[in-house]
């Protein structure tokens, strides 16, 4: 009985109120907010992407000129926007660098597929997929060489393709899952925030990263351009806005969370 | 060649529309688990004549983990007199048989099954064979590393109060978190697993998946169904997929969360994925088309029971259009893959949720009030490739399973925890 009234009186002082419990609380929702939210920072900031666009890839080209000292411009029309980029002419690898990359790669997918490999499991998957892209590559570069579709001037329009991509993309991945929070009004200011800090660092990546592609063809050679896309492409990309989102979520749960309760409501 | 580059660019576009399917998919589950009306589950019935529950853990070689589980359930509030503890030992060459005998002798509601000599191995053979001597009207199942509450055994049981569930699922909850990477990872996974799809799936009535563990079912009715396929080694989605196939449905109880012991070596998490990938795949050779066809689903039943069908193809086919897309790089036509379809490609790969998108564990953490694990997201990455080798080495195994015949082995699953 000693045990029970004790019980008691612990239920009473430390459950003054019963909580949400995470089975069945759901998130407070305020669907204007997220309507509005949703609305404002899709077409704000497609709206910014492709008013800056232009000059984006202007300034990226004038960089690129001055680091590549051989380099030529040219333009890409993109609906009615007139895309400038610059490159350095680049080259076919030799026969015989397209027999070492083989070799190396070939050696690389032998060792991670064999019970020598005592790798991480996630690591080696990667290095099996990089191996795989470059043993790829060079198997074509060592019998199709003179059939490779692309110039490095293919190369920039792709290049610059993809990148618009990835700025049409950003606002609309991060609106469509930041919108989901609707605790105040601060969460629209936080999340278009998060979405400029995305673009930004989008921006800034996306240009040392073309520079970077344009050397290595410049001064390599075409043999790492599908590692290019396939590696070092978009998948990138979504690594840094994922890692925007997190953060995002952390400072709203952070900043607007006045009480430990204040963003749940039975579900029921 | 232009036909084989329609070819390879009409794959593209059925790969993008598919995961973006499947996006869509997700994106309205979270809709629904973050702010819409959730399911009662029927943990507020009071009923004092509960049915009689045989709860069944497969054991093969769990001296590490036996004692823990079955502590457990000895000190279940479950009224004795209607229960039965039934560890099924499956071929243990350890001290797992010595230590089930030293149980069954201080409890008398515990009854091992000690399966040796010709008997075939495996959990679906190991529960067809507990079936036959199982008392209880409702069998619940654990796996032998699972650690139930107190109040768990009478919380899935209650479930069966409403003649319409055929089977009743759990939560499960990595008790192991955070020992390493790959455990980190796989807890925000079953939490976007769990709180968010599972539940949303019980909400919209839609396919809730029975999953083998911390759930029940109709002692009666799957014998009836004819019990568990001894050659499909995912026996909870077959069950699953039978049940709404005869007009049953399956419960899901958010409630009655349960910890687990999560893979921590990536070895053991391979292993398991493949078998994962294999069994579901096996289930949907079998079952892709009667559930297209059947009389007992409604149309939104069929669209999620296909699309959870395909759940662990969907890894295949993204290696596949990964090899399309190299394809066509070479084929000179790079500008499909380049652009926005490119992009949406690799949206579509779910951004790293192999099972489920960022937003949706996103949502999950928030939900579970754990905000420090959202710095895991962009972990996910690592997940990736690895998820997509081994899901589809399981698709090629259940390819070969379908084609020749073949003798299934069961591969448990490796334990780390100190005994």
């Amino acid at each position: 009985m000693d045990y029970k009234q004790a019980y008691l009186k612990i239920f009473e002082v430390e459950k003054p109120v019963i909580r949400y419990a995470r089975f069945g609380r759901v998130l407070r929702f305020n669907k204007y907010l997220f309507v509005l939210q949703l609305t404002l920072l899709v077409t704000v900031f497609e709206f910014l992407v492709i008013f800056f666009l232009e000059d984006y890839f202007k300034v990226l080209s004038d960089i690129t000129r001055r680091i590549l000292e051989d380099s030529y411009t040219g333009s890409y029309k993109f609906l009615s926007f007139e895309l400038e980029y610059s490159i350095s002419p680049g080259r076919l690898p030799t026969l015989q660098e397209s027999f070492i990359y083989f070799l190396v790669s070939s050696l690389s997918l032998l060792f991670l597929l064999s019970k020598f490999n005592r790798l991480l499991k996630y690591i080696s998957a990667w290095l099996m997929y990089i191996a795989f892209i470059y043993f790829v590559s060079s198997f074509y570069f060592m019998f199709f060489s003179n059939s490779f579709p692309y110039t490095e001037r293919d190369f920039a329009v792709l290049y610059v393709l993809q990148q618009t991509g990835v700025f049409l993309s950003i606002p609309i991945l991060l609106a469509f899952s930041l919108s989901l929070f609707t605790f105040s009004w601060l969460n629209l200011l936080l999340n278009a925030i998060t979405i400029a800090f995305s673009l930004m660092y989008s921006s800034v990546f996306g240009g040392v990263r073309y520079i970077v592609f344009a050397y290595t063809l410049k001064n390599l050679s075409y043999i790492h351009m599908p590692a290019m896309f396939f590696l070092f492409g978009p998948l990138l990309d979504f690594i840094y806005t994922v890692s925007f989102y997190s953060l995002c979520i952390y400072l709203t749960i952070r900043l607007l969370q006045t009480k430990w309760e204040s963003f749940y409501r039975w579900g029921f | 060649m232009g036909v084989l580059i329609f070819l390879l660019k009409t794959y593209m576009v059925f790969l993008m529309l598919l995961l973006f399917l499947y996006i869509v998919r997700h994106y309205f589950f979270t809709l629904n688990r973050a702010f819409g009306k959730q399911r009662l589950y029927y943990q507020d019935v009071l009923d004092e004549d509960l049915p009689t529950v045989s709860v069944l853990v497969p054991m093969h070689n769990e001296e590490k983990v036996a004692k823990h589980i079955l502590e457990l359930l000895v000190a279940s509030d479950y009224p004795k007199e209607k229960l039965e503890i039934i560890p099924i030992n499956d071929h243990s060459t350890d001290r797992t048989k010595e230590i089930l005998e030293e149980y069954a002798q201080r409890y008398p509601f515990i009854r091992p099954l000690h399966r040796y000599g010709d008997l075939p191995r495996g959990k679906q053979n190991g529960l067809n064979d507990a079936l036959k001597i199982a008392k209880g009207e409702v069998i619940i199942v654990y796996d032998a590393d699972y650690l139930p509450p107190k109040a768990q055994i009478r919380t899935l049981a209650i479930a069966f109060k409403d003649p319409r569930v055929g089977a009743v699922m759990g939560r499960v909850v990595p008790i192991n978190a955070g020992k390493n990477l790959l455990t980190r990872l796989l807890d925000i996974g079953r939490s976007g697993g769990y709180q968010v799809d599972q539940q949303a799936r019980y909400n919209l009535n839609l396919i809730p998946q029975y999953g083998g563990t911390v759930g029940g079912f109709r002692k009666d009715l799957v014998m009836k169904l004819g019990g568990f396929d001894t050659r499909i080694l995912a026996e909870d989605t077959e069950l699953t997929y039978k049940l709404y196939l005869n007009g049953y449905k399956v419960a899901y109880a958010n409630i009655a969360e349960c910890y687990e012991e999560a893979p921590e070596d990536w070895n053991v998490r391979a292993r398991q994925l493949r078998r994962w990938s294999r069994g579901h795949n096996q289930v949907m050779f079998k079952y892709f088309i009667p559930t297209t066809l059947s009389k007992k689903l409604s149309f939104w039943q069929k669209v999620d029971g296909l699309l959870l069908l395909a759940i662990y193809m969907q890894p295949f086919l993204i290696f596949l259009g990964l090899l399309d897309s190299l394809l066509l790089f070479f084929l000179g036509e790079m500008e499909i893959t380049s652009s926005y379809l490119f992009l949406l490609f690799m949206f579509a790969h779910n951004s790293f949720g192999n099972f489920a998108p960022f937003f949706q564990i996103g949502i999950a953490l928030v939900l579970d009030g754990a905000k420090q694990k959202v710095f895991i997201l962009p972990l996910m990455f690592f997940e990736f490739i690895f998820n997509v080798i081994y899901a589809s080495l399981g698709f090629f195994d259940a390819l070969i399973d379908l084609t020749t015949k073949r003798t299934i082995l069961w591969q448990k699953t490796e334990r780390f925890r100190n005994a």
